[in-house]
Parts: structure tokens; sequence; C-alpha cells
């Protein structure tokens, strides 16, 4: 497929004629039955309604509070202390560690993006 | 006040008791009926750890599948089968005119009304090249029900008033200062657009190439040269055949009791339909001509930010077996699609992109099952200089594919991408509502026949990909690569190794 300027224009000009044809076919009556029409949306877009006919939530349909998930807390042997929850994996493990760099010599900080993702 | 926020506390304790991982249970068995629903079928799907209830209305057949979940963010579609009968948009315009107004809702726009005033986690209409989809998620019960009521009161007892026509689908108007004619409307514009965007008429071009005789020949979206022939009448006689419950499919998902959406919709919408009715709106299969390769050469709107001479696009495509007929066939197409396109080391991108003969692939590239004969396309986009650049590249996809034929795929790569595969299929980054919202997870429609109707979802991300898996496993294992089907996956071999099949394993549990 190629790219075209001109099969552009040619969208455009056939749009002009496909309207032109339309137009010469116009009878003051469908002309008269045109403005009426554009009128008639006109007033629907700007009337004003009452939407209070949609459903809506009420404070009562929403639940004060959200149950919290079922966790297990235990501690590592130097007493880091380990928040537990199940989660269904499928039997796959996922982990991720964060160290602390503090010890790391400042000018090797820059090549730490290297050592992630 | 107090008081109020008393009972207001117990109320909300109640309902939090009952969802979630607390949720009810059903004690449904297969040739029970409820709320004028039969249960045809129930299934446990363990890698989603979800079971799926097929059902269908006694009265009018309408189809219906829940997909239960302890996710609190429920979804609910509705969806029916759509194939346009001409290029005038008449399926996208209806989609856009149910939603402005329907018996019960008599607003202009529903839908952005609800937008505001409802908890929704998602709201959306499409309309694809054979179905038209009313999706839309919740947390909440009472909003749900709510988003639930206005959709079914939208799509099957729309007002598809003059006005609304005129706004959303095309009318003359006189322009304010010189009084020119010119055709607006909402379709018209968008379809306008479309048709001017490289990809989006690339694709579609491509589709009408493929498809000469049944209903993906027409835009679906809507030409904008044919969309002013399109009369309001007709578009009432297709709301009033294809909008009908006997072609509609119903999808719900999440932890809520979904007996009382059966009994929503039941009450609401299908107690008014007094009998099925034959709606013919299957997809027909497109014959495949016997000839040589046809090739077309078309023209498009060029992109204004971009050289001329960097715009060109070349396909081949071809049509293949009926999508998702054989599930496993898909898959296994999907997965060679895979191996053969996807990533710089696949032998097509060696050959086209990265050997310098184009600057990408085309859109579309692959294997696409979004049609009922599934379509396979290569090709290329970028600088395509002359005939004779062209012919380099149609010579380097054939002579990939057959080079791909004689020497297979290398065996690293296949375990690769199988294991990719399957991997992303039990990650459950995957997301079955995201899944459920964008219609990913439901069985195609132009698959689903009249009733029964399978309670199988799609295969990729793929609830049988286990299938795929067993074959697999008995070629590879000779390789020492490839676990048989055992209960669980011990962790130190889940990096090398491809999954076991989803069915062995349990879910919710890392042993064995």
């Amino acid at each position: 497929m190629k790219p075209d300027e001109a099969f552009a224009k040619q969208g455009v000009l056939e749009e002009q004629q496909r309207v032109q044809a339309t137009e010469r076919k116009l009878t003051e009556n469908s002309k008269t039955q045109i403005r009426q029409d554009c009128a008639n949306l006109r007033r629907r877009q700007e009337e004003r309604e009452n939407v209070d006919v949609l459903p809506k939530i009420d404070l009562a349909d929403i639940p004060l509070t959200r149950p919290y998930p079922v966790y297990h807390k235990t501690k590592l042997a130097n007493g880091v202390p380990v928040w537990q929850f199940n989660q269904p994996t499928n039997g796959i493990a996922h982990i991720r560690i964060k160290f602390d760099v503090n010890s790391l010599p400042e000018p090797l900080k820059k090549y730490l993006p290297l050592c992630s993702e | 006040m107090k008081r109020l926020f008393a009972n207001l506390n117990s109320r909300a304790i109640h309902t939090a008791a009952a969802r979630g991982l607390n949720r009810q249970k059903y004690n449904l068995v297969p040739g029970q009926t409820i709320h004028g629903f039969t249960l045809e079928e129930s299934k446990y799907i363990p890698i989603y750890d979800m079971t799926g209830y097929k059902l269908v209305h006694n009265q009018t057949k309408a189809r219906y599948i829940h997909l239960d979940s302890a996710n609190t963010d429920n979804s609910f579609a509705v969806l029916f089968r759509t194939p346009p009968i001409n290029s005038t948009g008449i399926c996208h315009i209806l989609e856009h005119l149910s939603l402005c107004g329907s018996k019960k809702y008599p607003v202009r726009d529903p839908f952005f009304n609800m937008i505001r005033r409802s908890l929704n986690t998602y709201m959306n209409a499409w309309t694809g090249a054979d179905f038209t989809m009313y999706p839309f998620s919740s947390q909440n019960k009472k909003d749900f029900q709510n988003l639930m009521s206005v959709y079914l009161d939208a799509t099957f007892f729309p007002l598809l008033r003059h006005e609304d026509f005129l706004q959303e689908g095309h009318r003359l108007e006189f322009t304010p200062g010189e009084g020119k004619l010119q055709v607006n409307g909402v379709v018209y514009n968008e379809m306008k657009g479309a048709m001017s965007n490289p990809e989006e008429y690339f694709s579609l071009r491509l589709m009408q190439n493929l498809f000469r005789t049944n209903c993906y020949r027409f835009n679906s979206g809507g030409d904008p040269a044919i969309i002013p022939e399109l009369q309001l009448e007709q578009l009432r006689d297709f709301h009033s055949t294809y909008y009908h419950p006997s072609n509609a499919w119903f999808y719900s998902f999440g932890d809520l009791d979904f007996t009382e959406h059966l009994s929503l919709i039941n009450s609401q919408v299908l107690s008014q339909f007094p009998a099925a009715k034959s709606v013919d709106s299957k997809i027909a299969k497109e014959p495949r001509s016997t000839g040589a390769t046809r090739t077309v050469e078309e023209r498009f709107v060029p992109d204004k930010m971009r050289p001329l001479n960097q715009q060109g696009k070349l396909a081949m495509a071809c049509l293949c077996d009926e999508s998702y007929a054989d599930p496993y066939k898909s898959a296994a197409m999907m997965l060679i699609s895979k191996l053969l396109v996807d990533g710089t080391s696949s032998p097509m991108y060696k050959a086209l992109v990265a050997s310098g003969l184009a600057d990408s692939y085309c859109p579309g590239m692959g294997y696409d099952l979004g049609t009922r004969d599934a379509v396979f396309t290569l090709g290329v986009q970028g600088s395509l200089y002359d005939a004779e650049h062209l012919s380099r590249v149609e010579k380097a996809i054939t002579d990939t594919l057959r080079q791909v034929r004689e020497k297979g795929f290398d065996e690293k790569s296949f375990e690769k991408a199988l294991h990719e595969t399957l991997f992303s299929a039990v990650l459950l980054a995957f997301d079955p509502l995201v899944a459920t919202n964008q219609g990913k997870l439901w069985p195609e429609p132009h698959l689903a026949d009249d009733p029964p109707h399978s309670l199988r979802l799609r295969p990729l991300p793929c609830l049988q990909c286990h299938r795929i898996c067993e074959p697999a496993a008995r070629g590879l294992q000779a390789h020492h690569a490839f676990p048989g089907p055992r209960p669980a996956v011990p962790p130190r071999q889940l990096r090398k190794s491809v999954l076991p099949p989803a069915s062995h394993r349990t879910v919710g549990s890392s042993s064995s």
C-alpha cells in the first residue's frame, strides 16, 4: 500500500461531490426540513433534563469498613518482623529483596542500575 | 445521627462477610432451573481458581456464562452477534444510539451520566467486525445492579429517536455563516478520521481483500461515503432482528451472587420476550480461492508527520483454519506465530528488519484469531523504494518460511516460547477481570453456535494450555528439559522448565 497525497485530496473532493449531488436534488421543502431537523436537534441538546430517573447509590449502599486480609505475623531469627499473606499464585514463587546500599562507596552507586532491571 | 451510623455499620459488616473468599457457595446441579434459566454445565477452572457456569434461558434461548471468583471487582457484559449487512456503519451507529436513552431511562446520555454517578471501575461499549459488546464492572453490589439495569434497558429497549440518529449517525446541515451544505454526525466524523489513519485503513483493506464474500467484506465501523445512505428505519429493523435475547450472550464475573443477576435479567428483559426467535447471525466461512496468489495495490492517506517515502506498507496474508474450531490447533498456531515473528531473534525479524531490508513489521503481523477464519499476516512497513525492493521483501518472507519448514525451529527457541506462553498464562499478571471487560476471555461469538454452546474459554492465554503442554512434553522429555505431568513443580526446576499441566497443579498452595 502506497501513501498518496492525491488520494487524500481525492477523498475530500469526492465528499464535496457527494454533498453537491445531494444539494442539487434538494427541494425547498427538504431544505426547510433540514433546517427544522437541525433546530430540533439543537433544542434537544440544550434541553435540561431530569437525570434523576437514573439509579444511583446512597451512602447506606457503601460498606463503611473493608475486611482486612488475613495474615500471619512472625519474626526471623534476627528479630526482623515478617507479615505473611496467602495468595493464589498458581505455584509460582515471587521474590523481591531489598538491600541496604549505604555501605556502597559513592562512586560505585551510579553503576547500580546495571545490576537491576 | 449516631444511631444511623450504628445501623450502617452492622449492615456493612453483614455485606462484607458475604464477599470475596467468604462469598456464598452455589449448590447448582446441571439440569436445574433457576429464574427461567437451565444450568447446562459447571466446571472448575483451576488456573484462575474460578468456577464457570453455563446456562441457557428456557424461553428465549439466551446464553449466559458466569465465572465465579473471589475477586470483589465484578463485571458484566451483554454481547450480540451483529454481522454487518453493508458498510453504512449500521452496527456502529446502533451501538451509539442504544446509549442515547431507553424506555426506563429516557435521558439523552445515560452512559456518561452513569460514569459520573456510579462507582464503576470500567464502562464501555464497542463494535467489532462481527459483534457488539457492552461491558462494565463495579465492586459495589447496588452499583453493579444499577449499571446492569441501565445496560439492559439501553440494549433491549432503546428509544432510537430521530434526533439522536441525526446527532450520532449522520445529518445534513447548512453552515451558520455561508449556508453551505455539509454532512455531520458523530460516527460519520469518527469514521472519516479512522479512514485517514494509515494503520487502521491498511488493516481494513487487508481484511476486505481476504474476505470477499462474507460479512467481513463490509466496513463494520462505516464507510463515510456510504454512511449517509443509512435510514433510521433500517437501524430500527436491525435492532429488532439482532438485539433479541435469542441472539444475545450474557457474561458475568466476580464474587456477587450471579443467581441475582439471572433474576434481574429474567424479570427486566427476558420475560418480555414471549418466545425464542431464529436469528440468522452466523458468520459464513469464506470459500478458499484455488487460483494463484492475488496481488492488490492500494493507496492511502499519508501520515503528515513523516516523509512520504518512509510510509510504504506490504503484507502477505492468507486465510487459515477456522478460529478456535480446534483449540489445540489454534494454540499451536499462536505458538508458531510467536516463534516466527516475535522478538529480535525470530527468523522473520532477522530476515526482514535486522537485515536492513525494511524498517519494521506491518500492522497485524502474525496469527490473528479475530475473525471466523483465522488470518496469518507477514509484512513490513517503512522505506519501500520500488517494485524490485518489494519483490526482495516477498522473497525474504517466502525464503524464511521455506527454511523454517525444512529445518523447523531450534529447540531452545521452542522451549523458550512454550515456557513463556504457559508461564504468562499462570502468572496471574494476566488479570481475568481485565480480560473479561475486554471480552478476551469469552468464547468468540463467531464460534459460539446455537445452544448448546460450549463452556470453552479462549485457548490463549490459555485455559487449554495443558493440551499443548502434554504432546510437547512427550516430544521434549527425551531432551530432559521438560518435567512430565506431576502434582506440582519442584521450585528449583521452574526456571529451566515448562510448567506442568494446569489440571495437575493445586492453586493457592505452594507445596505438593
